[in-house]
């Protein structure tokens, strides 16, 4: 037994020879917020329908909560609730009937309805065709209904496609409370870090079909952190008295490149080229965001 | 669970004209033939002088084939078109309900509303005999056969149309099939025993209804069953 709420082995979707998703090693924890993170066209949507039992995989396997899905795939989905890619509603039923559309599948009671519309704040307009609705209210509705059946693995793929800044602010709060408040485990896949960076935990990139990183949001911002270059007249007597004190330094055109220091380890630096008789000219720090770390991972994904 | 999924299909269609069509069909034989006796009257009860309701009957069965043949079609379409609108698919299929479930209470849902309409047509073709003078003793198992057992034996279309609406975005595909099979059923009475557009007319070398109704129902099941392995196995948009 595996203590993983979502773990793949191997998980590989080919159609009409184009491999879509490519031997993906997923892992999810309880109570992890996943953010799944990838280009447009990157196989996130793919890989979440497999989730899902919604495709079949090419090969690999899937389990959720320790099961295999496609042996015990109704079982393992009562404890799911699912987006995936934009919402999926009944226009002609109200917002209220199509939450009672899905009540009735899941057997669930009715009184979740008004509990999920309050949740998503979507009480108002229940009463309304669904047709009639803005695409904010079309995700809210859709984020009730996942919900209806009080999932304990949340699985949203682009929750905040096509909604403005205040949707998705509104969006990401409601995801950060259903880990925080109700203990949840979710994933949220994105092809944006930013949208996903303040409520992720852990983080898996997916590029090519190919899953190219996967561990905390500490330890890529760890990745991602800036360094430090050195601009010095004797770059190679400089970069061997550094390698004299333990101290790594990429040579790069009249320039010295270490990892991101503490200031004082900085300092040690300088006074060490000062010893050597090496004039220094520059000091600079090159930060790269997150999101630059990201692109730069998704651009060159296969060298890494 | 297939009554779940019947429970959220019944609401699902409360707003579509699906009940609307299922008494148009019988109503629009029945109007028609009221309107072939009303004004050909003392031509026909001449002709079915020995047997006026058999007279009656059989002309309400042969205008509800086509009738029955393009109705499943459209209720079929407008089934499947519930989902394919907004691409539901994803969504009901990754809830808790088997894809068997599923696509045996679209099937089941088109039994109950042509059944509806068959009753309909029993009641509405009884009501116009009588209206016509042709007494109240109607041959209650003659009409019972004309009613239901047309119905039975259109189960291999009521399949087939399920499966195509529910598997194929465009539904211009199975409704242009159903189309087709209307017209077809117009010419096959005079088609081998085999051709199941004439199953039924319940018109067959033995002179027994029950056999054009038995094939329907054998066929009907084979192709339930066909369309649902597929079904359950294909992907989902
Ligand atoms: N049924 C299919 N047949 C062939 N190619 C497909 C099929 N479904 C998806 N694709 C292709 O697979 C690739 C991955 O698609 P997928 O939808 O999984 O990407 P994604 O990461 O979700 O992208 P996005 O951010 O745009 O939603 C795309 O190049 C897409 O064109
Ligand atoms: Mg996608």
């Amino acid at each position: 037994m595996s203590a993983w709420i979502i773990e793949t082995d191997r998980l590989t979707k080919t159609v009409g020879g184009k491999t879509l998703v490519d031997g993906l090693n997923l892992t999810i924890g309880k109570g992890e917020v996943y953010g799944f993170l990838g280009p447009n066209g990157a196989g996130k949507t793919t890989t979440i329908r497999m989730l899902l039992g919604l495709i079949r995989p090419t090969r690999g396997k899937v389990r959720l909560f320790g099961q295999d899905l496609q042996r015990n795939r109704t079982a393992v989905l009562r404890k799911v609730g699912s987006l995936v890619e934009y919402p999926s509603y009944y226009g002609h039923l109200t917002g209220y009937e199509n939450l009672e559309a899905v009540r009735r599948l899941l057997d669930a009671p009715k009184s979740r309805i008004d509990e999920v519309l309050g949740v998503v704040r979507l009480t108002k307009g229940a009463g309304r065709p669904v047709k009639a609705y803005s695409l904010g209210m079309k995700q809210r509705l859709g984020i009730a209904t996942v919900l209806l059946g009080k999932p304990e693995l949340l699985i949203l793929d682009e929750p905040t496609n096509g909604l403005d800044p205040a949707g998705i602010l509104e969006i990401r709060e409601l995801i950060k409370s259903m880990a925080r408040d109700h203990g949840m485990t979710i994933l949220v896949s994105s092809h944006l870090l930013s949208e996903v960076d303040q409520m992720a935990t852990r983080v898996g990139i997916i590029h090519k079909g190919k899953m190219i990183f996967q561990d905390s949001i500490q330890a890529l911002r760890d990745r991602s952190r800036g360094r430090i270059s050195l601009t010095v007249d004797r770059t190679e007597e400089a970069w061997k008295a550094l390698l004299g004190s333990g101290i790594r330094a990429e040579a790069a055109d009249g320039r010295l490149l270490v990892e991101s220091l503490s200031d004082e380890k900085v300092a040690a630096i300088v006074r060490l080229l000062v010893r050597h008789d090496i004039a220094v000219y520059r000091i600079q720090e090159e930060k790269r965001s997150l999101e630059e770390h990201f692109l730069a991972l998704t651009d060159g994904g296969d060298s890494l | 669970m297939i009554a779940r999924v019947m429970a959220a299909e019944w609401l699902k269609i409360r707003k579509k004209p699906i009940w609307f069509l299922a008494v148009i069909g019988p109503a629009g034989v029945v109007g028609l033939q009221a309107a072939n006796f009303g004004l050909r009257y003392d031509y026909l009860v001449k002709q079915y002088e020995d047997d006026l309701w058999g007279g009656l009957i059989g002309n309400v069965h042969y205008l509800a084939v086509p009738a029955l043949l393009l109705g499943l079609a459209l209720v079929a379409s407008m089934l499947a078109s519930l989902e394919h609108q907004t691409n539901a698919w994803k969504q009901t299929l990754a809830l808790p309900v088997t894809r068997f479930a599923v696509f045996t209470a679209k099937f089941a849902i088109l039994l109950v509303v042509l059944a509806v309409s068959c009753t309909l047509l029993a009641v509405g073709t009884a009501a116009l005999g009588a209206g016509l003078g042709f007494g109240y003793a109607f041959p209650a198992g003659e009409l019972l056969t004309a009613s239901y057992l047309p119905f039975v034996a259109a189960m291999p279309f009521m399949a087939l149309q399920i499966w195509m609406s529910v598997t194929l975005s465009n539904q211009a595909v199975p409704l242009t099939v159903g189309i087709a099979g209307t017209i077809l059923s117009l010419y096959s009475v005079r088609m081998s025993d085999w051709f199941p557009w004439k199953w039924p007319y319940l018109i067959n070398e033995w002179n027994d209804p029950l056999v054009s109704a038995g094939a329907g129902l054998a066929a009907g099941f084979l192709l339930y069953a066909a369309g649902l392995v597929h079904f359950a196995r294909r992907d989902v948009k």
